[in-house]
């Protein structure tokens, strides 16, 4: 492993309930099977589901820990900035859930401007500088267009749009890459296509005609995510063999990573 | 008064008991560690942690003091308290860490800034295998040393040594020694009680440089100034300087 090389960022947008979460669990399971590196999984979605799809337990968000320190500085406790940001670098490790390979970090509610804005922008800072310890970091993000100027999206290597064949996904993922890429509202190197619960090909090959991203794979329905879902298992246990996991594989040989 | 007198001194009486109860071992430092750098990807997950020092969930304590007296410095001395890192594999311990440094040179006017540099110092230690989350307001140091640096020797002699020479690499530090103390949580409590004299004159020092106030009848550090004569040299030229 060459460790000088700079970490590779990955965000994962789309529609709501289009399946970027299971996306995103899948290429951190294909990441984390294949080889030694470290990968950070950020899941950027208030709902918290990447955590689920991973197996692990998410005990604090940054938004708890923005909270409390917050709360202590309404308190009275006095700390200057290398302090908070030590104390944050502290705080975000110790909230990162673990798992083979990779941990991750969980957004929570996003934060609102204010007073407090100082300890959002430390907080952007260390999670920049907590992203450069790994190899590579996934962001799973919040549904729609929104999460483009937050914090997590400055700045990614790879904008993964992620859409079902309904004519809604399509339009949520031509707007984000419209304000995105276009606009350059992120810095970003690729964009790419990924559709989900294909029934056929006939309908990628129309949904191709109707837009102009780059397709980088596209996902059948898949009777294992079904199944998963419906009892509860972490997708990251999917067998290999499940056809997401092989999509899921080709995506990321595809894109290099 | 130097900043640091009386932490040297209960350090030293510290350091006589458990010496007293055959609890010290004592390493010496000699030349560089030789340890391979981390590239800037030190980052150990729980998977590959081979020891786990000073976690949230355990006791840890981690200060830096210094003085002018060469006396007081047993420079390149690495003093153990509790078991070395190769007979810890797969445990999680109480995490201790005192820093005494032979400082030249520290004045009223240099004395803040050298402090935050002296502060800076672990985070500029780089050693393969080894991953380090401090906070310095509460003294507290989390560590993790990986599986396969432990398999290639990794050891507190390795980590003292690079830490000595990381701060011997400042023009005006002359001297470093290093006490690790792993053994038990009332072990490093003891070192909490120190600690807490250390971080009332930092907390004051940092007090004068970020506030505007030096009302003495209101400030909560008022007995350490009282106390400490260097503390009231650099309060003055704060002020001076305002």
């Amino acid at each position: 492993m060459n460790t000088t090389k700079r970490s590779r960022t990955i965000a994962i947008c789309g529609k709501g309930g289009v399946g970027k979460t299971s996306i995103t669990a899948l290429m951190v399971k294909t990441l984390a099977k294949r080889d030694d590196r470290k990968i950070l999984a950020i899941d950027a979605d208030p709902a918290i589901g990447l955590a689920t799809a991973l197996g692990v337990e998410v005990k604090r968000t940054l938004d708890d820990i923005r909270n409390e320190l917050i709360a202590r500085i309404k308190k009275g406790e006095k700390y200057d900035k290398s302090n908070i940001v030590d104390m944050l670098d502290y705080e975000v490790f110790d909230a990162l859930a673990e798992g083979s390979r990779f941990a991750l970090l969980a957004i929570g509610r996003p934060e609102t401007e204010g007073c407090y804005c100082q300890i959002n922008s430390f907080l952007k800072d260390i999670i920049g500088s907590l992203s450069q310890k790994f190899d590579v970091v996934l962001i799973d993000g919040e549904a729609g267009v929104e999460q483009i100027n937050r914090r997590v999206m400055k700045t990614v290597d790879d904008l993964v749009l992620v859409s079902d064949t309904s004519a809604k996904g399509i339009n949520v993922v031509s707007t984000i890459k419209h304000v995105a890429y276009d606009n350059k509202a992120v810095a970003c190197q690729r964009v790419g296509l990924v559709l989900n619960r294909v029934r056929s090909e006939e309908e990628v090959s129309k949904i191709l005609g109707r837009t102009s991203i780059e397709l980088l794979g596209w996902i059948p329905e898949d009777d294992y995510i079904r199944e998963y879902d419906f009892d509860g298992i972490p997708l990251i246990d999917l067998p290999d063999t499940s056809p997401s996991n092989r999509v899921v594989k080709h995506i990321m040989e595809s894109l290099a990573i | 008064m130097g900043l640091f007198d009386n932490a040297v001194k209960d350090i030293r009486e510290y350091m006589g008991e458990k010496s007293d109860k055959g609890k010290v071992t004592e390493i010496k430092h000699s030349g560089k560690s030789g340890w391979p750098p981390g590239g800037g990807r030190n980052v150990v997950l729980s998977e590959d942690v081979g020891v786990e020092l000073g976690s949230p969930q355990e006791e840890s304590v981690s200060f830096v003091i210094w003085t002018g007296s060469k006396n007081e410095v047993r420079d390149g001395n690495i003093s153990l308290i509790g078991p070395d890192l190769q007979a810890s594999k797969g445990k999680s311990l109480p995490f201790g860490k005192v820093v005494i440094i032979e400082g030249r040179g520290f004045n009223e006017e240099n004395t803040y800034a050298r402090y935050r540099a002296i502060e800076a110092i672990r985070y500029d230690l780089d050693l393969k295998g080894y991953m380090l989350r401090a906070v310095s307001q509460y003294q507290k140091e989390w560590s993790r040393v990986s599986k396969e640096a432990l398999d290639s020797g990794f050891s507190f002699n390795v980590l003292g040594g690079a830490l000595i020479d990381k701060f011997k690499e400042q023009d005006y530090i002359d001297g470093a020694e290093i006490i690790f103390v792993t053994s038990s949580r009332e072990d490093v409590r003891e070192i909490r009680g120190i600690s807490k004299g250390v971080a009332r004159i930092i907390g004051a020092m940092n007090k004068m440089v970020e506030e505007m106030s030096f009302d003495c009848s209101t400030c909560e550090y008022a007995d350490v100034c009282s106390e400490v004569l260097d503390l009231r040299k650099i309060r003055n030229v704060v002020q001076r300087d305002r």
